[in-house]
């Protein structure tokens, strides 16, 4: 079962387009979808939970068009967005108060137990929290409803390590269980590495590729050489270079790499920096 | 829909605490002056400037996509907007109008009379800027409003030349409006008319809400 399925997904604004988008999020998965700013990712996430209208394409959540089944649907998804902010004198307890009444799954003393365990008091203004508090409250309004799928947009961006460390341990616990999955976007990458299963790259609103963290580590490695050694490379094994002072580094496919040669695999941000900065 | 209502009451309810202590000051200086019109002018146009607070704050704090992304749906969150106000601005003016009556302000006719008026013209102004909350920018909405308030009474100064000039009785018209007001079987038909109003002025606000995107 898939809980996430996008099928040639167009979106059309003024400047920026979403050009045939198609992703897949099984159950019990994690899919990272990883980009630029303004790639596109925040776009998806908007169209998936239907804030934003799609010019095309289709949109299925656990195997259902979202058009027309979305309060069913929403009852089962959790929703992290990176500008949830509230009016300054809000207190965390009123969500307690508001969404109890609209999902009718919402467990009041988990909410208050997250807040307890996450240290927040729950009548403390939404503008004395610090930047991680408000993450972490967004996060227990996101699990407190078993909600069977995560949508996280940049859960962790501008938060320290400390608790961006604490976020993604929350979200491993909610991988415990084999029905959840999560759809979390970040450019962060080294979060991604540490629990997606899949990794969506978005660049300038096209899907440059979808693939399995074990395929990426068999696809991607990375070397540093001099120009001469690069020339010994097959050119269709060479993904992107890039000049420095001490010789050439180049983002290569290791399977089509026939002589000895160091190569270390390449991290989620070379791939980014050298399929979106880089040529061959 | 009563989920959306709260959502609103919770997001605005310091707003809504500094209306109710300023309310609270404008009847104590209505009993002190004796003056009607103090009673009723601030929370009949107080669903104004509600309308517009609960627009930005909703806009501004970004509380509208993750209300969006639980199980509710757009029409409710708009017949819950409408749902808050009204419940905010009728029982405000329908209190004012009472203490007016339990201090001898003035009579239980009066009072009936003016609960009406009141609930008339607030309906009437809910059904007009509502709409206009979800059709314009935030960053427009307080420009529409202040042109909405201020273009009538330009008009009205513009047209004094040509009314000065042509036969046109404006005592009569005064009286004639003063006669609608004091019919309460009139004053109930008008309300009726600005009920369908903001019936209309929903089907506009839902239909313009489902459009939206954040």
């Amino acid at each position: 079962m898939n809980s996430i399925s996008v099928k040639n997904l167009n979106k059309q604004f003024d400047k920026f387009k979403l050009d045939d988008i198609s992703l897949n999020l099984k159950q019990g998965t994690v899919l990272g979808v990883i980009g630029e700013n303004g790639a596109g990712k925040s776009t998806i996430i908007k169209l998936i939970l239907g804030l934003l209208h799609k010019t095309s394409g289709e949109i299925l959540i656990f195997d259902k068009p979202i058009d027309r089944n979305e309060i069913e649907i929403k009852t089962h998804i959790g929703y992290v967005s990176e500008l949830t902010a509230l009016p300054n004198e809000y207190k965390p307890y009123y969500i307690d108060k508001v969404f109890k009444n609209i999902y009718p799954k919402w467990d009041s003393n988990k909410f208050f137990k997250y807040l307890e365990q996450f240290s927040i008091d729950p009548k403390k203004k939404f503008s004395d929290l610090s930047r991680g508090m408000r993450a972490k409250l967004s996060l227990a309004t996101a699990l407190c409803h078993d909600a069977k799928l995560l949508i996280l947009d940049e859960p962790t961006s501008g938060l320290d390590p400390v608790v961006r460390n604490e976020v993604l341990d929350i979200l491993r616990e909610f991988m415990l269980d084999e029905e959840h999955s999560i759809l979390i976007s970040s450019h962060i990458t080294s979060d991604l590495e540490s629990i997606a299963d899949e990794i969506a790259f978005i660049h300038d609103g096209r899907l440059l590729f979808h693939q399995s963290i074990i395929e990426i580590n068999e696809n991607y490695g990375f070397i540093r050489c001099t120009r001469e050694d690069l020339k010994n490379i097959a050119q269709n094994a060479i993904y992107a270079t890039r000049d420095d002072i001490f010789g050439v580094e180049a983002l290569i496919n290791p399977k089509k790499i026939s002589f000895n040669i160091d190569i270390a695999p390449a991290t989620l941000d070379q791939i980014m920096l050298f399929l979106t900065r880089h040529t061959a | 829909m009563l989920a959306a209502c709260r959502s609103d009451f919770y997001l605005m309810k310091s707003t809504i605490r500094a209306y109710l202590i300023a309310q609270l000051f404008m009847v104590a200086l209505a009993i002190a002056t004796n003056s009607q019109y103090l009673y009723l002018f601030y929370p009949t146009f107080t669903s104004v400037f509600l309308t517009m607070n609960a627009s930005s704050y909703n806009s501004s704090s970004g509380f509208s996509s993750l209300l969006l992304s639980s199980p509710i749906s757009r029409a409710n969150v708009v017949v819950g907007r409408y749902l808050f106000l009204l419940l905010f601005c009728i029982p405000t003016i329908i209190l004012s109008c009472f203490i007016m009556f339990i201090l001898g302000d003035a009579t239980a006719y009066e009072m009936i009379r003016l609960m009406l008026i009141c609930c008339t013209i607030i309906l009437t102004l809910m059904s007009i800027f509502t709409p206009i909350t979800y059709i314009l920018k935030p960053n427009y909405i307080s420009v529409a409003f202040l042109c909405i308030c201020f273009i009538p009474s330009i008009i009205v100064i513009l047209l004094k030349p040509v009314i000065k000039r042509s036969n046109f009785d404006i005592q009569y018209m005064i009286s004639t409006i003063e006669n609608i007001y004091n019919s309460l079987p009139t004053l109930t038909i008008i309300l009726f008319i600005s009920l369908v109003l903001l019936a209309i002025s929903i089907t506009v606000s839902i239909a313009v809400f489902r459009r939206k995107e954040f």
